[in-house]
């Protein structure tokens, strides 16, 4: 059952992608049918593990990165640096201007990723309910009403994902570099540290 | 503390959001990888958990069914779970000891199941552990409810119903018709023999003492019954096996009938556990075998090794005070009893049974101990020794009764 909800989770995603990705410029760089492979790619997970993984979320996130890449200065940066790397004769003037033509006068919202960022935390969370649920029942508990877990589970996250662009729109603040590197490195330690205490058993 | 699965999978997408919008110098991809560190930090709703009713009956003796029946009263919301607490040597027979139930405000959660204990003490069985999870499977909120609910599991006391005995000289330790060499005098006339140091001057044989030319006194039987003396083997070794077949716990269990069998038939027990250097004086009736069930019931093994010689040196003025009838309870392949066994017997040529407890099984390992067993079987059996083979987890004395 969970891997039918999953999938399901998975599917609605890549409908939103792929939506997502016909209007932005990356279709231009990505031939037909490669982007049919966003659907394919649950189902190939269904087999193999789960449905919604973290791999998946990834390629999802990329094909809904266009939007922020024009107000990206590291965006430019490259672009910029295609531009110097000309000076050697490269040929890369040309891929930097069509780069820039494709991205940076892009319009557009982060909706797509809120909402596919949302569908996989929902898929995780949906995941873990189950294991838990799975794993108590294995050692025997027996559990009434179970899967009535998922119910509130749902519309509690559903709520978070309502609520968030207006929280988040209220909250608006410039990024230093020199911020976002030290904000980088330790994003990048306390994601260590906390990933390293391995995950709990089952009880 | 570790994480949940979920809570691992959170922090993950979150710093790898929180990665990309550095990497990409993006204020929206940050605030992004907000969500979520919102959903992993999103609390248990409170929840409350009281004791409504709790039942327990049965169960008093090892093999008795215990049945259980708990209620409890929840307020919350989720899924939340109970478990009454159950020693490991309990065995679950019907149902289970751990329920779940998926509650919306105020809930009402029962336990109930049946189980067997296995082996005897002491146990608390007033716990009850109650686990709410939050919506999002990230935290957990765990109570403990505490109720008064001890229980002493006691061995099991088989119906002796007859021990194999004969009259006379006491070779065996079947001593019910056999009178003993202490108690009070009767006045059943058994002989006439020479005074000494001791004998009360009114049972002197006056004629027969004039006649023979030294002092004479009447000899009669004496009211009481043999003392019967066990020495129950507790060292380390004897704990083989598992909950169902164990050496000790059979050892235990046969000790306890046996007690119970001699006890209140009127005989004196005394008992020695072989390990712990524990000595109960023999005395008679149903207070003494309440003595020694309650000494049993709280019995383990030993940490260190006592041989049966050494417990009869021990033992050795109460033995030759009381000459009593010995019974060693042991593995006979590991603690190898014929020295002992020949002291307890002395010059009085006092009666001693020993009752092997055999864990038969079909390793390398249970073959060579066979071996040994049969070995010392033999020996002991020539030196005209009564052995009884109790096989571990059977029904104790087989063979030994009728």
């Amino acid at each position: 059952m969970i891997y039918i909800l999953n999938l399901l989770l998975a599917e609605i995603a890549g409908i939103i992608t792929y939506q997502h990705f016909i209007t932005s410029p990356l279709r231009y760089f990505i031939p037909y049918p490669a982007e049919l492979l966003i659907f394919a790619i649950p189902l190939a997970g269904t087999v193999i593990r789960k449905p919604f993984s973290f791999y998946y979320y990834a390629v999802l996130v990329f094909f809904n990165i266009s939007p922020i890449l024009s107000t990206s200065e590291t965006f430019e940066g490259i672009i910029d640096s295609l531009k110097a790397l000309d000076a050697f004769g490269t040929g890369t003037a040309g891929m930097a201007e069509s780069l820039k033509a494709a991205f940076i006068d892009q319009t557009g919202g982060t909706e797509g990723l809120l909402a596919v960022t949302w569908l996989y935390v929902v898929s995780e969370i949906f995941q873990g309910n189950w294991e838990s649920i799975r794993g108590a029942m294995e050692r025997g508990v027996e559990i009434k009403g179970a899967y009535f877990a998922f119910i509130p589970a749902f519309f509690i996250a559903l709520l978070f994902y309502l609520l968030f662009p207006f929280v988040a729109s209220r909250f608006d603040f410039g990024l230093d570099r020199v911020v976002a590197a030290f904000a980088g490195i330790a994003a990048f330690f306390a994601g260590v540290y906390l990933l390293s205490r391995g995950v709990e058993e089952e009880i | 503390m570790k994480l949940r699965r979920v809570s691992k999978s959170l922090i993950f997408t979150s710093i790898f959001l929180a990665e990309l919008g550095v990497i990409l110098n993006s204020v929206e991809l940050l605030k992004l990888s907000v969500l979520p560190l919102l959903l992993l930090v999103f609390p248990n709703f409170p929840f409350k958990a009281e004791l409504m009713s709790a039942k327990l009956e049965g169960g008093e003796r090892v093999g008795e069914t215990l049945e259980v029946s708990v209620e409890l009263r929840v307020a919350g919301f989720g899924l939340i779970k109970a478990m009454h607490k159950l020693p490991d040597t309990f065995e679950l027979v019907e149902g289970s000891n751990a329920v779940g139930k998926f509650i919306a405000g105020i809930g009402v959660i029962r336990i109930s199941y049946k189980c067997v204990p296995l082996k005897r003490g002491l146990y608390n069985l007033g716990v009850v552990f109650v686990e709410a999870e939050n919506n999002f499977a990230t935290w957990r909120a765990r109570a403990k409810i505490e109720f008064e609910a001890k229980r002493e599991v006691k061995s099991r006391v088989y119906r002796v119903r007859k021990v194999e005995q004969r009259r006379g000289i006491a070779r065996k330790p079947s001593p019910e018709i056999d009178l003993s060499r202490i108690g009070v005098p009767g006045t059943d006339f058994r002989e006439i023999r020479k005074y000494s140091y001791g004998d009360p001057v009114k049972f002197i044989n006056w004629k027969a003492t004039a006649k023979i030319g030294e002092l004479m006194v009447n000899e009669f039987e004496r009211e009481g019954k043999k003392t019967v003396w066990i020495f129950l083997d507790t060292n380390p070794y004897m704990l083989h096996g598992d909950l169902r077949r164990n050496c000790f716990e059979t050892a235990v269990e046969i000790a306890a009938s046996l007690a119970y069998y001699f006890a209140v038939r009127g005989h004196k027990v005394g008992f020695y556990a072989v390990g712990h250097e524990l000595l109960i004086h023999p005395e008679s009736g149903r207070r003494q075998f309440g003595k020694i069930y309650s000494t049993l019931a709280k019995l383990d093994v030993s940490d260190r090794e006592e041989s049966f010689l050494s417990a009869v040196e021990r033992s050795r003025k109460y033995i030759e005070a009381v000459k009593p009838a010995s019974i060693f309870i042991t593995r006979v392949e590991l603690s190898n009893p014929l020295k002992a066994v020949m002291k307890a017997t002395g010059r009085g040529n006092l009666p001693v049974s020993v009752i092997a407890i055999a864990f038969r099984d079909d390793s390398m390992g249970g073959i060579v101990e066979n071996a040994m067993r049969d070995s010392t079987i033999r020996k002991l059996r020539a030196a005209g020794v009564e052995v009884t083979e109790v096989e571990a987890g059977k029904a104790a004395l087989v063979g030994m009764v009728k």
